[in-house]
Order: structure tokens, then sequence, then C-alpha cells
């Protein structure tokens, strides 16, 4: 979290099931703020499911992959992801 | 004696030579783990190289390659890593499957296909995926066909999944038949990953008989649907089999519930089919779904279902109100009117606003015809909360009205209603606090006296026989006492080290399955069983919410929490429903088990994963029971709401059952302290030993008891002990041997050893049905819990415990020495009641003589002296063995810590275990105390009642 807000990075890939705290609740955190939540967040797990994903959904999340997460696709989507913000 | 003191000797070098042996391997092990760590991070930065595209990079040196072939096994592991988290384009995998096929790795993994031992063909099922050559895909389709494992089936499976081979489908769902159904469950989940491959095999598939398919296709029907599928389970629900024809149901009901026909299903002969269908009809919020379940009002067995779904109804369309309201007081019949007042009875708040409205009358007598059929407590609730007065007013002229006319319900009221509302009402506080309901142990006095006067006189007695004729009788006595004690400890000590070798093997063979696990194996649906977590919390108000956090926060691929709150007497409920922002919520609970009155469910949508169950306070082992029945998962872990798991306990614990052979009935955790830890929002931060004496002793007895012990045991197949702070348990199985033992359920007893009891009655009903199964240990899974600081605590635990042991010793009596119980009859049952339960009598006894021995100089000094250091090193070499298993794949404790335990293990011989000896013996006399009526009474309660392991 200090990371992020020291220097906002241009992309967030996070996975869901950390220990202490969660996917979910850095998300929920970085709603918190305009300029966290401007940021395209990118969640990554073994586990998903219908629950999870409307979890997700409810929480402005970018893309919600299974892991393993196929490699062309997530490079694609970041590479997307930050030409639209440098526009 | 020269002989004795000869054989004495020879055995304390060879324990000297084993100690010093294990001592120079804890400092070698060290050494060659750090060598290993710097062995798998070259690899891995190998195979990051090697994948990542860059041409420049891609190239390796002679020296990289000859590091691979050499460390081939260490380099196919992060392979298998690597693409557990990310999965390649087929470029970028090329060079990956060339240095296979230069370490000639793929024909070695193909040659272990056949191999005799299960985990190299499990090794090599887990490996091939990484080089899906057609020769791979063909010879995993051939072992398919001829394996008979179920746990190798299951590891090919996976390979032939995750290699998306649908050629494979056919020999999959032909291996299911005659499968347990484990196996079966996992091979739904991996089938279903093949989608649309597997569905367009449903012409062929739809007309097999056999019930392992028909299952198959149901659960894939739930989870990808279309036209076809759906008239399958259409055409299944009038299957004879009443299991088909259930599991097809529920199917239906759950993805397709605009297809059921209603009407004819709530007509229905078979009663769970009709309870099903207007389960369902609670999610379809409309009049004529209401009008169709009030066509079933009086049928006794769809009650609660009926009672749910219209509850459902009204809370999604309010609007019906009143139309149920007129309803319910025109209805003549007694039964329907019932089952109507119970519908609103779940809405008491919501009407009590409305006394203030036009509908007043009619409220206010709904109100009265609730009370009157035994809602009176939902009213109380209400009046205690509500903060209007004018709707207060109204609601006390109802009750005041209904007083008047019927005195029975006064008691409750003035038992349960705030005092500031009584008077209004004419009514008193009661004087007295209602009595707790006493315990009913009932235990077996005669055979506790016969266990006593063994413990106490069978080695005296027997000393007594031998040394009768001749002269010196008391001399004669002596020796041949010493000579007993002597064999005794021999045999404790050498049970103890043959346990030892059992538990390093059976640790072995864990940890080396463990490595053949990924992550993405383990979280496709269905591979692993679906869990419920049972976490009972009394008083708990200070921790509960960051224990129910760091629960919610497990790695597992499909869990529920289940807190039961036992009827806590501060905050814990109210600290749960403001935290998570919990409403009352209606589920249908099953009555497999005979619980105390449950008070209320509370849920949030929002954390779909958790329900807080509200019931009357009847102890632990009652909470988990109404747990149980509110639990809809394959299994449930019961746990203790102070104790903290890792992250990843459940998961290790439950993977562990994919090895079986057997269904898994059982699984059991690792128990630490939590003592010297430093944890931040229910997450372990430090790992440090406890600071004071008693605790750290302690660490050392616990390391020993489950790394020494239970390994063992398991591995021996005979594992008779699950900690009640982390199990995990059958729910089907639980309820079919009646649950946790409590008064109120089919035994009507209570035990303070409630969990080794059901494993205990779990394996004795199901050797006598002579079902096979398995019940297992997971060394790795860690629960870490809080054990007695002070000397007092720990004396009232060890007293519970043995109270528990003996207590279950005599109920099971008919277990012991019964070989038609296998293993456990003629092992495990024996050992408990030698060196547990009549151990600690002979103990006390031995040391007596001893020291009598030593003053009139029975036995010499010398012999004594080495009689004894070699009985401290054999404890000491079990004690380092026990540390060095649970360290085998990572370090808990610093290096200082582990020294200091290590003289701990010392040190213990010197009084700790002697004392702990005492304890035991002091809990048997107060239990026939107790029994005897003299002796205090022990307060009641949860507090004293729940601490384990």
């Amino acid at each position: 979290m200090e990371a992020i807000k020291a220097k906002p990075p241009s992309v967030i890939i996070c996975e869901a099931m950390c220990p202490r705290l969660n996917g979910f609740t850095i998300r929920e955190r970085l709603q918190a703020s305009a300029l966290w939540n401007a940021i395209p967040f990118i969640l990554v797990s073994h586990r998903k499911n219908e629950d999870l994903i409307r979890k997700a959904v409810e929480r402005d999340i970018r893309h919600f992959f299974r892991k393993p997460v196929p490699l062309t696709e997530v490079a694609g989507l970041v590479i997307n992801l930050t030409k639209r913000a440098f526009v | 004696m020269r002989g004795a003191a000869g054989t004495a000797e020879l055995l304390f070098f060879a324990v000297l030579l084993l100690d010093a042996a294990l001592i120079l391997l804890f400092f070698a092990r060290r050494l060659a783990r750090r060598i290993g760590e710097r062995r798998r991070r070259r690899a891995r930065s190998i195979v990051f190289r090697m994948v990542s595209g860059d041409s420049a990079q891609v190239a390796i040196g002679r020296r990289e390659r000859r590091f691979l072939r050499r460390h081939r096994w260490l380099f196919l592991r992060e392979c298998a890593l690597a693409s557990d988290s990310v999965s390649l384009p087929e470029d970028r995998r090329t060079p990956l499957s060339a240095a296979f096929e230069a370490a000639r790795m793929d024909i070695s993994l193909l040659r272990d296909l056949n191999a005799r031992g299960r985990l190299r063909r499990i090794r090599a099922a887990s490996y091939l995926p990484l080089m899906p050559t057609r020769t791979a895909r063909i010879s995993l389709i051939h072992t398919m066909e001829r394996e008979t494992s179920h746990s190798v089936k299951l590891f090919l499976a996976a390979a032939l999944t995750e290699m998306g081979e649908s050629l494979a489908i056919p020999t999959l769902i032909d291996s299911l038949a005659g499968e347990p159904l484990a196996y079966q469950r996992s091979l739904w989940g991996l089938l279903g990953e093949f989608g649309e491959s597997l569905a367009a095999l449903l012409p062929i598939l739809r007309i097999r008989p056999e019930k392992e398919i028909q299952l198959l296709l149901i659960h894939f029907a739930g989870r990808h649907r279309s036209t076809e599928l759906e008239s399958y389970l259409l055409s299944k629900v009038d299957s004879r089999d009443l299991d088909i024809c259930h599991t097809a149901f529920r199917a239906l009901c759950a993805a397709y519930p605009g297809s059921v026909d209603h009407a004819r299903f709530l007509a229905h002969d078979d009663h769970l089919i009709r309870n099903l269908a207007a389960e369902s009809l609670g999610s379809i919020p409309t009049v004529h779904s209401l009008s169709l379940l009030f066509n079933h009002l009086e049928d006794p067995l769809m009650h609660r279902s009926v009672v749910l779904a219209a509850t459902a109804i009204l809370r999604a369309r309010p609007q019906h109100f009143r139309s149920v309201m007129l309803r319910c007081l025109n209805e003549k019949r007694e039964a329907a009117r019932a089952t109507l007042l119970d519908v609103l009875a779940n809405y008491v708040d919501y009407l009590a606003e409305k006394l203030l409205s036009a509908d007043s009358p009619i409220v206010a007598e709904i109100l009265t015809e609730i009370i009157r059929h035994g809602h009176a407590r939902q009213i109380i609730n209400f009046l205690n909360r509500n903060r209007n007065p004018d709707i207060e007013v109204h609601g006390l002229r109802i009750v005041m009205a209904l007083l008047r006319k019927d005195r029975r319900q006064a008691a409750e009221f003035s038992r349960y209603l705030e005092p500031r509302l009584l008077p209004s009402l004419g009514l008193k506080p009661p004087e007295t606090a209602p009595a707790a309901p006493a315990r009913a142990e009932h235990p077996n006095l005669p055979l506790l006296v016969v266990f006593l006067v063994a413990g106490v006189a069978l080695v005296p007695a027997i000393c007594l026989i031998a040394s009768i004729g001749g002269a010196g009788l008391g001399m004669r006595f002596l020796g041949f006492f010493n000579a007993v004690f002597a064999v005794y400890a021999a045999a404790l000590n050498g049970s103890y080290l043959l346990l030892l070798l059992f538990s390093i093997f059976g640790a072995r063979r864990q940890s080396a399955f463990a490595d053949l696990l990924r992550l993405s194996f383990l979280f496709k649906e269905q591979v692993l069983p679906s869990v419920t977590v049972i976490c009972p919390a009394f008083n708990e108000e200070a921790s509960i919410v960051e224990s129910v956090s760091s629960l919610l926060n497990l790695r597992y691929p499909d869990f529920e929490v289940i807190v039961v709150n036992d009827g806590s007497r501060d905050q814990t409920l109210q600290r749960l429903i403001g935290h998570f922002q919990l409403e009352r919520a209606e589920v249908f609970v099953h009555r497999y088990l005979t619980t105390d009155k449950i008070r209320g469910i509370y849920a949030n949508k929002r954390y779909p994963e958790l329900l807080v169950i509200d019931k009357a306070n009847g102890g632990k082992a009652d909470a988990l029971n109404a747990g149980i029945n509110v639990a809809r998962k394959e299994y449930f872990a019961g746990i203790d709401s102070d104790s903290i798991l890792e992250p990843d306990a459940l998961l290790k614990l439950a993977s562990k059952f994919l090895a079986s052979e057997q269904e898994v009935v059982a699984g059991g955790g690792n128990i630490l302290p939590v003592n010297g830890c430093t944890v931040r929002r229910g997450d372990l931060v430090e790992i440090r030993i406890p600071r004071r004496a008693i605790p750290r002793f302690q660490t050392i007895e616990y390391l020993r008891a489950f790394m020494a012990g239970r390994i063992g045991w398991a591995a021996l197949r005979s594992l008779l002990i699950i900690s009640g702070a982390f199990g995990l348990f059958h729910r089907r199985r639980v309820v079919d041997a009646h649950g946790y033992l409590t008064r109120s359920e089919h035994y009507l007893k209570d035990t303070v050893g409630e969990d080794m009891e059901l494993v205990v009655r779990l394996t004795r009903s199901l050797r006598e049905n002579g079902t096979p199964f398995a019940i297992q240990y997971a060394y790795d899974a860690n629960c870490w819990t809080e054990i007695p600081e002070r000397l007092k605590i720990l004396g009232r635990q060890r007293d519970r415990w043995q109270r528990g042991l003996l207590d279950i010793l005599t109920f099971h009596s008919k277990l012991i020495g019964n070989p038609r119980y296998g293993r456990t009859g003629l092992l495990g049952f024996p050992y408990f009641l030698l060196f547990e339960a009549l151990g600690p009598w002979f103990e006390a006894e031995g040391y007596l003589v001893l020291i009598a021995s030593l003053v009139l100089g029975a036995i010499g000094l010398p012999l004594f002296l080495l009689l004894f250091t070699a009985t401290v090193l054999l404890g000491l070499l079990v004690s380092i063995a026990s540390l060095m298993i649970a360290e085998r794949r990572r370090d808990y404790f610093p290096m200082r810590d582990k020294l200091i335990l290590v003289l701990f293990a010392l040190l213990e011989n010197f009084g700790f275990r002697q004392l702990v000896s005492l304890m035991r013996v002091r809990g048997f006399l107060r239990l026939l105390a107790r029994i005897g009526g003299w002796g205090q009474m022990e307060r009641r309660g949860l507090g004293a009642g729940r601490n384990k392991p």
C-alpha cells in the first residue's frame, strides 16, 4: 500500500488470496481516493468462481484472470492499458 | 546383577551414539538446505531465461546445460511451478522441450508410468504435461485404462485434462465405474473442464445405464446449461433410483428454475422432492408462487420448507403482507394457520411498525396469535430493541390483553423482557437466574474402579507373588519391582522409537506427495472436497472479528465459514453483526442432530461465505453439532475461535486426502503454541518459542506428541486423536455416527474429550459396518493455539484430558483388545489403556520404589545413574528428531530458540515430566471423588472446558 501511495504505478496486478490483506480489500482501500481508483486494477488467482467474480465486478476491477495466467493475454492487456494512460 | 549392568552400559552407549549422530545431522541439514536453496534459485533463473523469449538470452551455456542434466528433477519442479502461475504460448515452450529431450526426461517419465511405487507413477503423471508429445498422450491414456489405484488415476486424469486431450474423455468416463465418491467428484470437476467436447458426447452417454455416468452427467448439466442437458435432467427426475432422482432435481432447481413444473413436484410422492420444490419457489417471488405454496400449508413434512420459501417471497415482495395476514385470520384449519403464523413470526419487527398504520387492528390480532403460537420470544426481542415510544405503548397493550386471559406466558415475559418494561405489564423480574443445565457425563464407575485397582495394585501384586517364599522378602520385592518397572520403561521407550520410525517414514511420504501438487490442479472445481469451517465462539468479543476475518482469508477453493455464538454473555454476536453488517437470514436448518435451540441465523450478501448462528449456551460439542446441521459442504472443519489457522492449513490438510486409497473420514492438523509469537490482524508475523518455562516444556511435549506420535499413528492407520483445535471431518459420516457426544444427542451423554471421542466413535461405527476408511494427519497443516502459562491452569487441563481419556476408554471398553476392530482394537486402544490411563500410576509407584531401593541399597547408585541417563538421552533423541521432522520443509523457530528447546528437552526430565504424571494421577482420583459425591463440584463454564488439544 505504501509503495502504491508513494509512486502510483500505471497498472496494478494483484493476487486475490494474500494473507492479511487480500486483493479485494486492497482494491477497496484504493477506491477511497480518486487518484488511486483510476489506476487499472487486474486481479489474478487460482481461485475464481461466480461469487468472487461478482465481488470483483462490484469493486470495479478491470480484469480477473484465473491462474495460470495466459502470458500473451496479460501482456497485451497491460500494454493496452498503459498506452491509454499515456495518451 | 553383573549382566544387568553390562546390558545397561551397552544401552547407554548405543543411545549416546545415536544422540551424537542426530545432533550432527541436525547441523548438517542446515548446510544441506542452504545448498539446496542456492541450486533451486539457479535452476529457476535458468528456466526464466529460457522462456523469456529474448533470443540473446535463450542460448544457455554448456555449464548450465550440465547443471540441468545433473539436477533434472529440480529443473522439472521449477518448470512445473512456473507453468502453475503463467501459461506460455507455444513458441516460448520450445526451448524447454528441447532441454527435456536433451536430458532424456521424457523417456524416464514414460518409464515411471509403470513403476512399482505409487508416488513415482503420480510423479510421472504430474510432470508429463510439461512435454505434451503424442507419445506422452497415448501412454497416459493407456496407463489410465489399466491403472488400479484411485490416487494415481486421479493424477493421470489431471494430466490428460491439462493437456486438453479430448480423445481421453471416454477412457476417463469409463474409469468412474465402481470407484469411491471422492474420486468421482474430483473427476466431475476435471471432466467439466472439457466443456463442449463432453457435451458433444451426450447422445451416446445419455443411454448408458451406469449410475456413475448418470451422476456425472447430472453434475455436468448443473454447470453447463443447454437445452439438451436440461431435457436430460428432466428425464432423470423420474428415475427409480432415489439418489439419482434427488440429485437431478436439485440440479434442475438450481440451474433451470424456470422450467420446473412446481405444481407437479409439490404433489410428488417423495417428500424430499416436495421440500426441494417448495424451497426453490422461494427464489421466484410471484403471487403465483405464494398461491402454489399455500396449497400445501397442512403437509407436516413440508412445513419448514414452505415457511422458508414464503418468508423469502414476502421479503422480496412486501406488498403481499396484507393478503397473507387476512388469509391467516380467515384460515379455519389449525395446521395451515400455524404455518402461516410461523411465516409472519419472522417479520415481527415489520408488523410492529404497522401498528401505527390504518391496518392496526389486523396487525394487533396477528401479533396476539403469534405470541399464542409460541413465538413470544420474537416479540420480547423486538420490544427490548424498540426505541419508538408509540409502538411500545401499542405493543405492551397487546401483551397485556393477552396475559390477562392467559397467564401461562407470564414467566417467559418476566424472564426475558427488559426490566424497564416489566412494571407496565404488572410483572416482576424473576428472583433467581435460570439454573444452567448440569453436565451429564454418566461415568462408568465399576469399570473405573477396575482401572484403578489395575493401575494401583497390578504391578505390586505380581511382584509380591513372585517374591513370596525364601528369605529377604522386602529386598526381593524391591528387586522384582525394579525389574518390572525397567521392562515397562523399555516398552514405553521402545514404542516411542518405533512410532518415531513410522513418523519419519510418514513425513517423508507426505512431503514427497506435497511436492507434486500444484495449485492450478487443487483449485480446479471439485477436485478438493468443499469444506464448512465451524467456529464455535463463547465470550470472544475481543478477538472474534479478527479471527473470522482471517478465516475468510483462507486459501481454499470451496469453503464457507459458520460462526456459532454459543450463548455468549458478552458482545460477541453484536461485534460480528456490526463489523460484517449482518442481517437475519432465513436458512433451512436440517435437524440431523438434536441440539439446543438456535435463536437466529445472520448473513450478509457481500460476504457470501459467512454465516453466523446464534444459539442458547450448550457447550462446545453442542455448538459444533448445531453448525453441522447448518453446514452444506461435504466436509466440515471444527476449530477453536481463539486459535490461528495458517492461511494454507486447510489446503494442506485436505490435499493429503487425495493420496488416500480409501475414503478419508477425518483428518487432523498440527497444533503449535502461539504463546511467544507476534500476531497481527489474525495472522502470524513472527514465530518465537514461549517466554516462560512452563509453556516451553509443553512446546517440546507437543512437538513430540505430534511429530513422533500422530504421524506414526496415522502411518500405522490407527490414529485415534484429532485435536479439537483443528480437525476435518466427513459431514455425512459424522451425522450417521450421531455427531459430537452431547446430552441432547443419541447417547444422552456429555464428555470433556469430545474431539477424541468422535474419532473413536467414527472408527467404531465404520468398522462395525465394514466400510473401508482412512483417518489422516497432516504434519504441516498448522494451527497455532494458546497453551497454559501457569501450573494451576495446566493442572486443570491435564485433569480434563485424563478425565476425557478415561471416559472414552470406559464408554468404548468393548474395543479394548477386540480383534473385530482391527488395529484400533489391538493396537491403539491397548496402548492408550496401558501407557496413558494406567501408565501414570506405574510411573508414580516406580519412582517411589526406586527411591526406596536406593535408600535401602537394593540397587547401586552407578547402575541407577546409568539407566537414568540412558532414559534421558533416549527422550532427547525423540525430542530432537521430532523438531527435525516438524521443520522438514521450513524453519519455524530461529536457531537460538531451537537450542533453547533442546535444552528444555533435557531439563524436562528433572521435575516436569514427573509433575505431569502426578497431575494425571490426580485427575483420575478427582474423577472418582466427584462420582462418590465428595470433593467439590467444578464450576460449570465453557472457559474451563475449552482448552485443547
